[in-house]
Protein backbone atom coordinates (compact mmCIF):
# COMPACT_ATOMS: atom_id res chain seq x y z
CA UNK A 1 0.00 0.00 0.00
CA UNK A 2 2.78 2.08 0.97
CA UNK A 3 4.60 1.69 -1.99
CA UNK A 4 0.85 2.36 -4.16
CA UNK A 5 0.96 5.37 -2.34
CA UNK A 6 4.47 6.66 -3.62
CA UNK A 7 3.37 5.82 -6.78
CA UNK A 8 4.82 2.32 -8.02
CA UNK A 9 2.44 0.70 -10.67
CA UNK A 10 3.75 -2.82 -9.82
CA UNK A 11 2.88 -2.60 -6.70
CA UNK A 12 -0.41 -1.85 -7.51
CA UNK A 13 -1.07 -4.54 -9.93
CA UNK A 14 0.44 -7.00 -7.78
CA UNK A 15 -2.66 -5.17 -4.94
CA UNK A 16 -5.37 -5.69 -7.44
CA UNK A 17 -4.55 -8.88 -8.75
CA UNK A 18 -4.65 -10.21 -4.91
CA UNK A 19 -7.64 -8.32 -3.98
CA UNK A 20 -9.99 -8.33 -7.55
CA UNK A 21 -11.22 -11.85 -6.56
CA UNK A 22 -12.60 -11.66 -3.14
CA UNK A 23 -13.82 -7.82 -3.60
CA UNK A 24 -15.75 -9.29 -6.63
CA UNK A 25 -17.17 -12.19 -5.05
CA UNK A 26 -18.64 -10.47 -1.85
CA UNK A 27 -19.75 -7.78 -4.83
CA UNK A 28 -21.03 -10.51 -6.36
CA UNK A 29 -22.85 -12.81 -3.28
CA UNK A 30 -24.47 -9.12 -2.02
CA UNK A 31 -25.94 -7.88 -5.41
CA UNK A 32 -26.82 -11.18 -7.22
CA UNK A 33 -25.67 -10.13 -10.23
CA UNK A 34 -22.37 -10.58 -12.15
CA UNK A 35 -22.29 -7.51 -14.34
CA UNK A 36 -23.16 -5.31 -11.32
CA UNK A 37 -20.79 -7.06 -9.32
CA UNK A 38 -17.87 -6.40 -12.33
CA UNK A 39 -19.31 -2.75 -12.19
CA UNK A 40 -18.50 -2.54 -8.14
CA UNK A 41 -15.11 -4.37 -8.30
CA UNK A 42 -13.85 -1.46 -10.51
CA UNK A 43 -15.55 1.35 -8.14
CA UNK A 44 -14.03 -0.07 -5.01
CA UNK A 45 -10.72 -0.17 -6.27
CA UNK A 46 -11.12 3.63 -7.91
CA UNK A 47 -12.14 4.56 -4.68
CA UNK A 48 -10.03 3.55 -2.90
CA UNK A 49 -6.89 5.39 -4.67
CA UNK A 50 -8.99 8.28 -4.62
CA UNK A 51 -9.39 8.22 -1.21
CA UNK A 52 -6.23 6.70 -0.14
CA UNK A 53 -5.50 9.64 2.33
CA UNK A 54 -8.29 8.08 4.65
CA UNK A 55 -6.83 4.74 4.37
CA UNK A 56 -6.10 4.46 8.22
CA UNK A 57 -2.90 2.00 8.72
CA UNK A 58 -4.31 0.53 11.95
CA UNK A 59 -6.65 -1.49 10.18
CA UNK A 60 -5.61 -3.93 7.45
CA UNK A 61 -5.77 -3.54 4.29
CA UNK A 62 -8.41 -5.83 3.80
CA UNK A 63 -10.63 -4.43 6.34
CA UNK A 64 -10.48 -1.48 4.58
CA UNK A 65 -11.04 -2.31 0.84
CA UNK A 66 -13.73 -5.20 2.25
CA UNK A 67 -15.41 -1.69 3.91
CA UNK A 68 -15.66 -0.02 0.43
CA UNK A 69 -16.36 -2.59 -1.07
CA UNK A 70 -19.77 -3.13 1.33
CA UNK A 71 -20.58 0.38 1.28
CA UNK A 72 -20.36 0.13 -2.96
CA UNK A 73 -22.51 -2.72 -3.32
CA UNK A 74 -25.09 -1.21 -1.16
CA UNK A 75 -25.14 1.95 -2.65
CA UNK A 76 -25.71 0.11 -6.37
CA UNK A 77 -28.60 -1.80 -4.77
CA UNK A 78 -29.74 1.52 -3.53
CA UNK A 79 -29.43 2.62 -6.92
CA UNK A 80 -30.58 -0.03 -8.94
CA UNK A 81 -33.62 -1.27 -7.21
CA UNK A 82 -32.68 -4.94 -7.82
CA UNK A 83 -33.47 -7.17 -5.61
CA UNK A 84 -33.74 -10.02 -8.13
CA UNK A 85 -32.58 -13.54 -7.85
CA UNK A 86 -28.98 -14.10 -9.50
CA UNK A 87 -28.74 -16.09 -12.87
CA UNK A 88 -26.18 -17.68 -11.34
CA UNK A 89 -25.95 -20.56 -13.81
CA UNK A 90 -25.06 -19.66 -16.88
CA UNK A 91 -26.09 -22.53 -19.21
CA UNK A 92 -23.36 -24.76 -20.26
CA UNK A 93 -22.88 -25.38 -24.28
CA UNK A 94 -24.48 -28.83 -23.42
CA UNK A 95 -26.73 -30.41 -20.78
CA UNK A 96 -24.56 -31.46 -17.96
CA UNK A 97 -24.75 -34.49 -15.93
CA UNK A 98 -27.70 -34.24 -13.32
CA UNK A 99 -25.41 -33.76 -10.46
CA UNK A 100 -24.45 -30.32 -12.03
CA UNK A 101 -27.79 -29.63 -12.85
CA UNK A 102 -28.57 -30.20 -9.55
CA UNK A 103 -26.10 -28.28 -7.77
CA UNK A 104 -26.52 -25.27 -10.23
CA UNK A 105 -30.44 -25.48 -8.75
CA UNK A 106 -29.22 -25.68 -5.52
CA UNK A 107 -27.03 -22.83 -5.91
CA UNK A 108 -29.66 -20.58 -7.37
CA UNK A 109 -32.11 -21.30 -4.76
CA UNK A 110 -29.48 -20.48 -1.98
CA UNK A 111 -28.84 -17.19 -3.64
CA UNK A 112 -32.54 -16.78 -3.46
CA UNK A 113 -32.68 -17.17 -0.04
CA UNK A 114 -29.59 -14.53 0.12
CA UNK A 115 -31.37 -12.33 -1.60
CA UNK A 116 -34.58 -12.80 0.32
CA UNK A 117 -32.10 -10.92 3.50
CA UNK A 118 -32.25 -7.10 4.41
CA UNK A 119 -28.64 -5.68 3.40
CA UNK A 120 -27.92 -5.68 6.88
CA UNK A 121 -28.35 -9.50 7.19
CA UNK A 122 -27.12 -10.50 3.90
CA UNK A 123 -23.86 -8.60 4.25
CA UNK A 124 -22.94 -10.79 7.36
CA UNK A 125 -23.77 -13.62 5.86
CA UNK A 126 -21.49 -12.91 2.67
CA UNK A 127 -18.63 -11.62 4.83
CA UNK A 128 -18.51 -14.56 7.29
CA UNK A 129 -19.30 -17.40 4.73
CA UNK A 130 -18.09 -15.92 1.51
CA UNK A 131 -14.99 -14.06 2.79
CA UNK A 132 -14.21 -16.00 5.54
CA UNK A 133 -14.19 -13.10 8.23
CA UNK A 134 -14.13 -13.43 12.01
CA UNK A 135 -16.61 -11.65 14.05
CA UNK A 136 -13.66 -8.86 14.76
CA UNK A 137 -12.65 -8.39 11.42
CA UNK A 138 -17.01 -7.69 10.31
CA UNK A 139 -16.72 -5.58 13.26
CA UNK A 140 -13.93 -3.30 11.70
CA UNK A 141 -15.18 -3.39 7.91
CA UNK A 142 -18.92 -2.45 8.71
CA UNK A 143 -17.73 -0.42 11.94
CA UNK A 144 -20.35 -1.90 14.23
CA UNK A 145 -19.37 -3.84 17.78
CA UNK A 146 -18.77 -7.05 17.81
CA UNK A 147 -22.32 -7.84 19.27
CA UNK A 148 -23.96 -6.23 16.99
CA UNK A 149 -22.28 -8.73 14.29
CA UNK A 150 -23.33 -11.47 16.51
CA UNK A 151 -26.90 -10.65 17.10
CA UNK A 152 -27.70 -9.86 13.10
CA UNK A 153 -25.56 -12.98 12.31
CA UNK A 154 -27.99 -15.24 14.36
CA UNK A 155 -31.39 -13.39 13.39
CA UNK A 156 -29.70 -13.72 9.39
CA UNK A 157 -29.03 -17.54 9.60
CA UNK A 158 -32.50 -18.16 11.32
CA UNK A 159 -34.30 -16.19 8.87
CA UNK A 160 -32.27 -17.77 6.23
CA UNK A 161 -32.96 -21.02 7.64
CA UNK A 162 -36.21 -21.03 7.78
CA UNK A 163 -36.67 -19.40 4.29
CA UNK A 164 -34.58 -22.39 2.73
CA UNK A 165 -36.66 -24.91 4.85
CA UNK A 166 -39.69 -23.09 3.43
CA UNK A 167 -38.28 -23.79 -0.22
CA UNK A 168 -37.98 -27.21 0.09
CA UNK A 169 -34.34 -27.45 0.88
CA UNK A 170 -33.48 -29.83 3.84
CA UNK A 171 -30.77 -29.04 5.49
CA UNK B 1 -30.52 -21.65 30.69
CA UNK B 2 -32.57 -20.35 27.39
CA UNK B 3 -32.81 -21.74 24.59
CA UNK B 4 -31.49 -18.55 23.19
CA UNK B 5 -28.46 -18.82 24.73
CA UNK B 6 -27.76 -21.95 23.28
CA UNK B 7 -28.53 -21.12 19.73
CA UNK B 8 -26.24 -17.81 20.56
CA UNK B 9 -23.83 -20.74 21.84
CA UNK B 10 -24.34 -23.00 18.67
CA UNK B 11 -23.82 -19.86 16.18
CA UNK B 12 -20.60 -18.73 17.82
CA UNK B 13 -19.54 -22.96 17.19
CA UNK B 14 -20.00 -22.40 13.57
CA UNK B 15 -18.12 -19.29 13.56
CA UNK B 16 -15.15 -21.01 15.18
CA UNK B 17 -15.55 -17.99 18.01
CA UNK B 18 -15.96 -20.43 21.10
CA UNK B 19 -13.96 -20.15 24.24
CA UNK B 20 -13.11 -22.52 26.11
CA UNK B 21 -15.64 -21.86 29.11
CA UNK B 22 -18.74 -21.53 26.00
CA UNK B 23 -17.45 -24.92 24.47
CA UNK B 24 -17.69 -26.52 28.33
CA UNK B 25 -21.45 -24.59 28.14
CA UNK B 26 -22.49 -25.43 24.91
CA UNK B 27 -21.44 -29.51 25.52
CA UNK B 28 -23.64 -29.60 28.33
CA UNK B 29 -26.59 -28.09 27.33
CA UNK B 30 -26.54 -30.09 23.57
CA UNK B 31 -26.05 -33.00 26.20
CA UNK B 32 -29.88 -33.02 27.39
CA UNK B 33 -31.72 -31.93 24.39
CA UNK B 34 -32.53 -33.72 21.37
CA UNK B 35 -33.92 -30.95 20.06
CA UNK B 36 -30.99 -28.00 20.62
CA UNK B 37 -28.45 -31.04 18.94
CA UNK B 38 -31.44 -30.89 15.79
CA UNK B 39 -30.73 -27.59 15.52
CA UNK B 40 -27.12 -27.46 16.11
CA UNK B 41 -26.93 -30.07 13.01
CA UNK B 42 -29.41 -27.62 10.88
CA UNK B 43 -26.93 -24.72 11.14
CA UNK B 44 -24.36 -26.39 10.55
CA UNK B 45 -26.24 -27.56 7.44
CA UNK B 46 -26.73 -24.38 6.41
CA UNK B 47 -23.17 -23.47 6.86
CA UNK B 48 -21.81 -25.88 5.04
CA UNK B 49 -24.06 -24.95 2.11
CA UNK B 50 -23.04 -21.62 2.67
CA UNK B 51 -19.55 -22.46 2.30
CA UNK B 52 -19.32 -24.77 -0.25
CA UNK B 53 -20.73 -22.63 -2.85
CA UNK B 54 -18.06 -22.28 -5.61
CA UNK B 55 -16.05 -18.60 -5.30
CA UNK B 56 -17.19 -16.77 -9.26
CA UNK B 57 -13.94 -15.66 -11.09
CA UNK B 58 -14.08 -12.31 -12.49
CA UNK B 59 -14.50 -11.37 -15.81
CA UNK B 60 -11.49 -11.72 -17.55
CA UNK B 61 -9.80 -8.48 -18.20
CA UNK B 62 -11.34 -6.91 -15.40
CA UNK B 63 -8.28 -6.46 -13.18
CA UNK B 64 -5.95 -4.83 -16.12
CA UNK B 65 -9.21 -2.56 -16.69
CA UNK B 66 -9.21 -1.26 -12.81
CA UNK B 67 -5.26 -0.79 -12.88
CA UNK B 68 -5.51 0.95 -16.16
CA UNK B 69 -8.29 3.43 -14.97
CA UNK B 70 -6.13 4.02 -11.47
CA UNK B 71 -3.88 7.27 -11.56
CA UNK B 72 -1.01 6.99 -9.02
CA UNK B 73 0.33 9.75 -7.84
CA UNK B 74 3.74 10.75 -9.24
CA UNK B 75 7.03 9.05 -8.12
CA UNK B 76 7.51 10.88 -4.61
CA UNK B 77 10.56 13.51 -4.82
CA UNK B 78 11.42 13.90 -1.16
CA UNK B 79 13.97 15.87 -1.53
CA UNK B 80 12.73 18.87 -1.46
CA UNK B 81 11.58 18.55 2.03
CA UNK B 82 13.93 15.79 2.73
CA UNK B 83 17.42 15.06 5.12
CA UNK B 84 19.90 17.72 4.90
CA UNK B 85 23.40 17.96 6.65
CA UNK B 86 22.08 21.31 8.59
CA UNK B 87 19.60 20.11 9.84
CA UNK B 88 20.55 16.93 11.26
CA UNK B 89 23.19 19.39 12.93
CA UNK B 90 20.56 21.52 13.95
CA UNK B 91 18.93 18.28 15.67
CA UNK B 92 21.64 17.79 17.46
CA UNK B 93 22.43 20.04 21.08
CA UNK B 94 25.48 22.70 20.61
CA UNK B 95 26.72 21.01 23.77
CA UNK B 96 26.37 17.78 22.56
CA UNK B 97 28.06 18.34 18.93
CA UNK B 98 30.93 20.40 20.98
CA UNK B 99 31.68 16.67 23.22
CA UNK B 100 31.73 15.12 20.14
CA UNK B 101 34.64 17.55 18.72
CA UNK B 102 35.86 18.01 22.25
CA UNK B 103 37.01 14.45 22.21
CA UNK B 104 38.43 14.38 19.25
CA UNK B 105 36.27 12.54 17.51
CA UNK B 106 37.32 12.47 13.34
CA UNK B 107 33.91 14.25 12.30
CA UNK B 108 33.24 12.81 8.71
CA UNK B 109 29.53 13.15 7.24
CA UNK B 110 28.03 11.69 4.63
CA UNK B 111 23.91 12.58 3.94
CA UNK B 112 22.19 10.53 1.84
CA UNK B 113 19.15 11.61 0.32
CA UNK B 114 16.08 9.73 -1.50
CA UNK B 115 15.44 11.57 -4.55
CA UNK B 116 17.75 14.51 -6.26
CA UNK B 117 15.78 17.36 -6.83
CA UNK B 118 14.63 16.62 -9.87
CA UNK B 119 12.45 13.85 -8.18
CA UNK B 120 14.91 10.98 -9.47
CA UNK B 121 15.08 8.36 -6.53
CA UNK B 122 18.78 7.64 -5.90
CA UNK B 123 19.82 3.93 -5.92
CA UNK B 124 21.07 3.45 -2.09
CA UNK B 125 21.68 0.19 -2.65
CA UNK B 126 25.33 -0.94 -1.96
CA UNK B 127 26.28 2.81 -0.98
CA UNK B 128 28.78 2.41 1.92
CA UNK B 129 29.71 5.50 3.78
CA UNK B 130 29.24 7.10 7.41
CA UNK B 131 28.93 10.00 9.10
CA UNK B 132 30.55 10.18 12.19
CA UNK B 133 28.89 11.67 15.27
CA UNK B 134 29.12 11.10 19.27
CA UNK B 135 26.34 8.51 19.57
CA UNK B 136 27.28 8.90 23.34
CA UNK B 137 25.64 12.33 23.20
CA UNK B 138 22.41 10.92 21.56
CA UNK B 139 20.12 13.44 19.61
CA UNK B 140 16.10 14.38 20.07
CA UNK B 141 14.08 13.45 22.95
CA UNK B 142 14.17 9.36 23.95
CA UNK B 143 11.11 7.60 23.26
CA UNK B 144 11.88 3.63 23.72
CA UNK B 145 14.57 1.31 23.63
CA UNK B 146 15.50 -2.33 23.69
CA UNK B 147 18.01 -4.04 25.46
CA UNK B 148 19.57 -7.29 23.59
CA UNK B 149 21.40 -10.66 25.53
CA UNK B 150 21.92 -13.08 23.51
CA UNK B 151 25.00 -15.52 22.29
CA UNK B 152 27.21 -13.54 20.06
CA UNK B 153 25.59 -10.31 20.53
CA UNK B 154 24.91 -7.60 23.18
CA UNK B 155 23.76 -4.02 23.17
CA UNK B 156 20.67 -1.65 23.16
CA UNK B 157 18.99 -0.11 20.44
CA UNK B 158 16.89 3.02 21.49
CA UNK B 159 14.74 5.23 19.42
CA UNK B 160 14.42 9.09 19.70
CA UNK B 161 12.14 11.76 18.39
CA UNK B 162 13.72 14.55 16.52
CA UNK B 163 10.82 16.17 15.20
CA UNK B 164 10.43 15.35 11.60
CA UNK B 165 12.66 12.47 12.23
CA UNK B 166 12.81 9.39 14.19
CA UNK B 167 16.70 8.49 15.68
CA UNK B 168 17.32 4.56 16.23
CA UNK B 169 20.40 4.51 18.18
CA UNK B 170 22.36 1.12 17.73
CA UNK B 171 25.16 0.29 20.48
CA UNK B 172 25.94 -3.33 19.87
CA UNK B 173 29.15 -5.67 20.99
CA UNK B 174 28.66 -8.99 18.48
CA UNK B 175 31.86 -11.43 18.26
CA UNK B 176 30.86 -12.07 14.85
CA UNK B 177 29.90 -10.09 11.53
CA UNK B 178 26.33 -9.06 12.10
CA UNK B 179 23.37 -7.86 10.10
CA UNK B 180 20.89 -5.27 11.35
CA UNK B 181 17.77 -5.13 9.27
CA UNK B 182 15.43 -2.31 9.95
CA UNK B 183 11.74 -2.40 8.50
CA UNK B 184 11.20 1.29 7.31
CA UNK B 185 8.56 0.97 4.48
CA UNK B 186 5.74 -0.99 7.28
CA UNK B 187 6.35 1.32 9.49
CA UNK B 188 6.29 4.62 6.69
CA UNK B 189 9.30 5.95 7.20
CA UNK B 190 11.95 6.66 4.79
CA UNK B 191 15.60 6.56 5.25
CA UNK B 192 17.25 9.66 5.87
CA UNK B 193 21.12 9.31 7.21
CA UNK B 194 23.61 7.52 9.07
CA UNK B 195 25.63 8.26 11.68
CA UNK B 196 28.36 5.81 12.62
CA UNK B 197 31.12 6.30 15.45
CA UNK B 198 34.53 5.83 14.54
CA UNK B 199 36.47 6.57 17.75
CA UNK B 200 35.43 4.04 20.79
CA UNK B 201 34.01 1.68 17.74
CA UNK B 202 36.59 -1.16 16.41
CA UNK B 203 33.93 -2.23 13.71
CA UNK B 204 35.79 -4.20 11.20
CA UNK B 205 33.17 -3.70 8.31
CA UNK B 206 30.30 -0.77 7.71
CA UNK B 207 27.97 -1.07 5.13
CA UNK B 208 24.56 -0.17 4.73
CA UNK B 209 21.97 -0.74 2.06
CA UNK B 210 18.82 0.62 1.70
CA UNK B 211 15.82 -1.30 -0.96
CA UNK B 212 12.49 -2.05 -1.41
CA UNK B 213 11.70 0.41 1.76
CA UNK B 214 14.40 -1.78 4.53
CA UNK B 215 17.76 -0.41 5.46
CA UNK B 216 20.33 -3.37 6.51
CA UNK B 217 23.68 -2.40 7.91
CA UNK B 218 26.43 -4.75 8.68
CA UNK B 219 29.20 -4.98 10.86
CA UNK B 220 31.43 -7.08 13.15
CA UNK B 221 32.79 -6.05 16.83
CA UNK B 222 31.71 -3.14 18.76
CA UNK B 223 28.85 -1.10 16.69
CA UNK B 224 28.18 2.40 17.68
CA UNK B 225 25.87 4.01 14.87
CA UNK B 226 22.31 6.50 14.91
CA UNK B 227 19.86 5.83 11.51
CA UNK B 228 17.57 9.17 10.93
CA UNK B 229 14.44 8.00 9.58
CA UNK B 230 12.07 10.37 8.14
CA UNK B 231 8.93 10.51 8.87
CA UNK B 232 5.71 9.95 6.22
CA UNK B 233 4.59 13.42 4.86
CA UNK B 234 0.68 11.95 5.31
CA UNK B 235 0.28 11.32 8.94
CA UNK B 236 -2.40 8.71 7.88
CA UNK B 237 0.82 6.63 6.59
CA UNK B 238 2.50 7.23 9.51
CA UNK B 239 2.91 3.63 11.78
CA UNK B 240 2.99 2.98 15.47
CA UNK B 241 6.49 1.15 15.64
CA UNK B 242 9.33 -0.07 13.58
CA UNK B 243 10.71 -4.02 13.35
CA UNK B 244 14.33 -5.07 13.35
CA UNK B 245 15.89 -7.79 13.62
CA UNK B 246 19.49 -8.56 14.35
CA UNK B 247 21.41 -11.53 12.59
CA UNK B 248 24.89 -13.37 12.45
CA UNK B 249 25.43 -15.56 9.77
CA UNK B 250 22.49 -15.86 8.16
CA UNK B 251 20.46 -16.79 11.70
CA UNK B 252 17.97 -14.36 13.66
CA UNK B 253 20.01 -13.58 16.77
CA UNK B 254 17.03 -10.35 18.21
CA UNK B 255 14.13 -9.67 16.61
CA UNK B 256 12.54 -6.34 18.63
CA UNK B 257 10.24 -3.80 17.94
CA UNK B 258 10.22 -0.34 19.02
CA UNK B 259 6.72 1.89 19.37
CA UNK B 260 6.90 5.17 19.03
CA UNK B 261 2.95 6.10 18.49
CA UNK B 262 -0.22 5.69 20.66
CA UNK B 263 -2.73 2.96 19.68
CA UNK B 264 -5.18 4.48 17.34
CA UNK B 265 -3.21 7.52 17.01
Amino acid sequence: MMRCRSGDRQALEALVGDYQKPVYNAAYRILGNPDDAADVTQAVFLKAFENLDGYDPKYKFFSWIYRIAVNESINQLKRTRKQQPLDEGEPASGPGPDDEVEAGNLSRRLQDGLMALNEDYRTVIVLRHFSDCSYRQMSEILQIPEKTVKSRLYSARQLMKDQLLANGIQL
Amino acid sequence: MSNERALELINAELDGELDTNERAELDSLLDGSPDLRAAQAELRSLGKLLTGLPAHEPPSGLAERIVARIRLPERRASAATGFSLSRLLAGLQPAQAGLAFAAGLLMTVAVYELAGPGGHETDLSDMVGTIIADPDAGAGTPINSATISQAGVSGTVSLSDMGSYLVMNFDLEAAAETEVVVELAEAGLSFGGIAHASAGSNADTESFAVSGGTLRVANQGRQRFMVFLRRAEEPGLIGRSIDFEVSQAGDKAYRGSLQFGEEGA
